[in-house]
């Protein structure tokens, strides 16, 4: 089945192994993500400010091309599905809202688009349960953390993907593939997200530093509480989330005794790991990540 | 806070500024019943001096100038954790948009500039930080 796809910019670029990942699992799986033609970034953060409406004008456009191909959409960066949905559901709610965008893009938007997390496409289209069948890698060894952040899970109401308190999707489908799943008190707490960009402006704009080493603290929180349940490796779908809980990992063990790193991995690499595909295919090495996840899929994945 | 000194009136309180946070956020702050649970919360509390909930009293006070000033518009990450456990259902990162936009829209006042960014942040960042903090700090 060919179903659209909405890779989004981060993952040309930085996130290059979750684009691989999703599009290769998806075909192993004997479904084809077909790119929305002529697409551009979404805007990355949903605007808040209830009239701000040319905020909505990249997502529609997106939303609009790809309702030309099909019923369904599919995406995987949080911050994509998150932005994607919440204007979907806008402009569903406002029909005046959808005119207004859809004049000025001189467009015809129906509103009539799903958008899906790949990780629901995985669930109602293809099965856990099929998935499980498939699996040619043993990762029974390897106890992983999955970390959902905010954006695929909040406002409830608009995105409706899982429980907002305590999700479990993304555990199902490691389960599935054979990881051993812990739980942990943080996998629903936000990492700082776009903060980051302030972390070497701290000095100046804020006397006490701390607004700039936010970031830091809050990736600490959340993987010092999965590494003391004894985390391999923590698990996510955010490119932002990513790059916060990564690449703070060296200056946290500066300022905090004791922690160790843990590597962050997408849940899509380890799909691909699982279904047998390439490993060396899927930035799972030094080049694309501060903390190398391969150490421990070396050690613990056995073929 | 407990030293800030506020003097309200009845003009303050259901003035202009409280109509135009509920105008631009969508929002109602008064609805706020101040019971806290948004600052329980809230994971970022830790590099904040108002708390979430003490800046929505601040705005249901009328009280511009201090809730303009305050450096949790700009702590706020939009996580939306405040917004799913308030028992009254105000959006809060909402509320403190309407406030960052007050304070970005006249384009006067950017959060962030582009060229204080060093190269070798540059380089790192992913494109989704990049455009979002732009998106939430700039005007």
């Amino acid at each position: 089945m060919k179903i659209g796809y909405f890779p989004g910019c981060t993952l040309k670029t930085k996130a290059i192994g979750l684009d691989d990942s999703v599009k290769d699992t998806a075909r192993a799986l004997g479904h084809e993500l077909v790119e929305v033609p002529d697409w551009t970034c979404c805007g990355a953060t949903f605007s808040l400010a209830a009239d701000n409406v040319m905020a909505l004008a990249a997502p529609v456009r997106i939303l609009a091309n790809a309702r030309k191909a099909g019923d369904e959409l599919v995406t995987v960066c949080a911050g994509c599905y998150n932005v994607l949905k919440r204007a979907n559901f806008a402009v569903n709610a406002d029909p005046e809202k959808l005119k207004k965008i859809n004049d000025f893009l001189e467009m015809e938007y129906d509103g009539g688009l799903k958008v899906l997390h790949y990780l629901e496409f995985l669930r109602d289209h293809v099965g856990f349960d099929k998935i499980s069948g498939l699996v040619k890698r043993d990762l029974s060894t390897i106890k992983v953390a999955p970390y959902y952040g905010c954006q695929m899970l909040r406002p409830h109401e608009e995105l409706a993907f899982d429980d907002p308190e305590a999700p479990m999707m993304m555990d199902d489908l490691l389960e599935a593939i054979g990881c051993d799943v812990i739980d942990f008190p943080h996998k629903v707490e936000c990492c700082g997200a776009f903060l980051t960009v302030c972390s070497n402006l701290e000095a100046r704009k804020d006397p006490e530093g701390k607004a700039g080493g936010a970031v830091n603290e809050c990736s600490y929180t959340i993987l010092e509480a999965a590494r003391r349940r004894g985390a391999d490796l923590v698990v996510l779908t955010c490119p932002l989330c990513h790059y916060n809980l990564d690449s703070t990992q060296p200056a946290i063990e500066q300022q905090h005794f004791g922690f160790k790193q843990i590597p962050i991995v997408y849940f899509s690499q380890l799909l691909a790991v699982a279904l047998g595909l390439d490993q060396e295919k899927y930035a799972l090495d030094d080049k694309h990540h501060c903390v190398d996840p391969s150490g421990v899929l070396k050690a613990k994945v056995s073929a | 806070m407990s030293q800030t000194r506020v003097r309200i009136s009845r003009k303050d309180v259901r003035g202009e500024f409280v109509k135009r946070v509920n105008e631009i956020s969508g929002e109602n702050v008064l609805t706020c019943y101040q019971c806290g649970r948004c600052s329980a919360g809230c994971p970022l509390t830790f590099a904040m001096k108002e708390l979430p909930n003490q800046v929505i009293r601040l705005v249901q006070l009328g009280q511009e100038e201090e809730a303009l000033a305050s450096d949790t518009i700009w702590v706020c990450a939009s996580c939306l954790a405040c917004h799913a456990r308030c028992p009254r259902g105000v959006d809060l990162a909402k509320v403190m948009e309407a406030l960052r936009s007050i304070k970005l829209r006249p384009g006067t006042d950017d959060r962030l500039k582009l060229e204080e960014l060093s190269k070798e942040m540059l380089a790192k960042l992913p494109q989704q930080a990049l455009v979002s903090g732009l998106r939430k700090l700039v005007g």
